[in-house]
């Protein structure tokens, strides 16, 4: 998966209409919740075999940590 | 099936599964006239009197179970219910969090239920119906197991058996 397909996919697991981009803070975001976490989390699960913790989240800031943790 | 009024509260890491109370009335209330959380809810009237008398009402059945998640310190942060219940099948609704709940409460919450409902109390499936607007919590029930196996213009209908709840949970349960 390439960053921007990772981009697009993530607007559709936040169901953002916000444009997404490496340095979106992830708070600034009114999607963000616990809801978004938990399909992030699957998400990451299925795309990328990344198995996270609520741990990993709470150190997640950004769209790119997100990114990173998913290898890319 | 047993008289759920005298179960121990389910212990989880971050939150408690207690059975309601008639002095969590002023709390349900608050939550399930809340314009943000009750969107997708029926409405509820903004009467304490009638909530009451709700869990008065609710105290003399023994077909329904209504829970309030709370936290370790045992404030309330949110409901869940069981009810339609059919032999080994239930509709479980009315999750509800307060704001400010933390993702991991939220979480164990959600899965304290299942827990309760599947585990403890030996229901085989859950039917029950998200509007399709509230389009984060229906995907968070297909991520959890559960199929969408009826539609209309407004709803999901959805069933998750036990089966499926098992396949599914451990994704979310060793993310707590």
């Amino acid at each position: 998966m390439t960053i921007n397909e990772f981009l697009n996919e993530m607007v559709d697991v936040l169901q953002t209409e916000e444009d997404l981009n490496m340095d979106t803070v992830l708070s600034s975001l009114a999607e963000w919740d616990s809801l978004s976490i938990m399909a992030t989390m699957a998400f990451l699960e299925k795309n990328f075999n990344v198995k996270t913790t609520m741990k990993d989240f709470r150190e997640m800031k950004t769209i790119g940590d997100i990114a990173s943790k998913a290898g890319l | 099936m047993k008289n759920t009024h005298d179960f121990k509260p389910l212990e989880g890491k971050y939150v408690n599964l207690r059975e309601v109370e008639i002095s969590d009335a002023a709390f349900i209330l608050q939550l399930r006239t809340n314009p943000k959380k009750c969107r997708f809810l029926h409405k509820t009237e903004n009467n304490l009197d009638k909530q009451i008398e709700y869990l008065k009402r609710y105290k003399t059945l023994d077909n329904e179970w209504y829970f309030i998640i709370e936290d370790k310190q045992h404030q309330p942060l949110g409901t869940s219910r069981i009810y339609n219940v059919s032999g080994k099948q239930y509709t479980g609704g009315s999750w509800l969090m307060k704001e400010g709940s933390l993702p991991e409460e939220t979480l164990e919450g959600a899965l304290l239920a299942r827990h309760m409902a599947f585990e403890k109390l030996g229901f085989e499936k859950d039917c029950f119906d998200v509007r399709k607007e509230n389009k984060k919590v229906v995907r968070f029930h297909k991520m959890t197991g559960a199929k969408i196996v009826a539609e209309d213009d407004i709803d999901y209908f959805f069933e998750i058996t036990r089966d499926a709840y098992n396949q599914h949970k451990q994704l979310f349960w060793d993310a707590l």
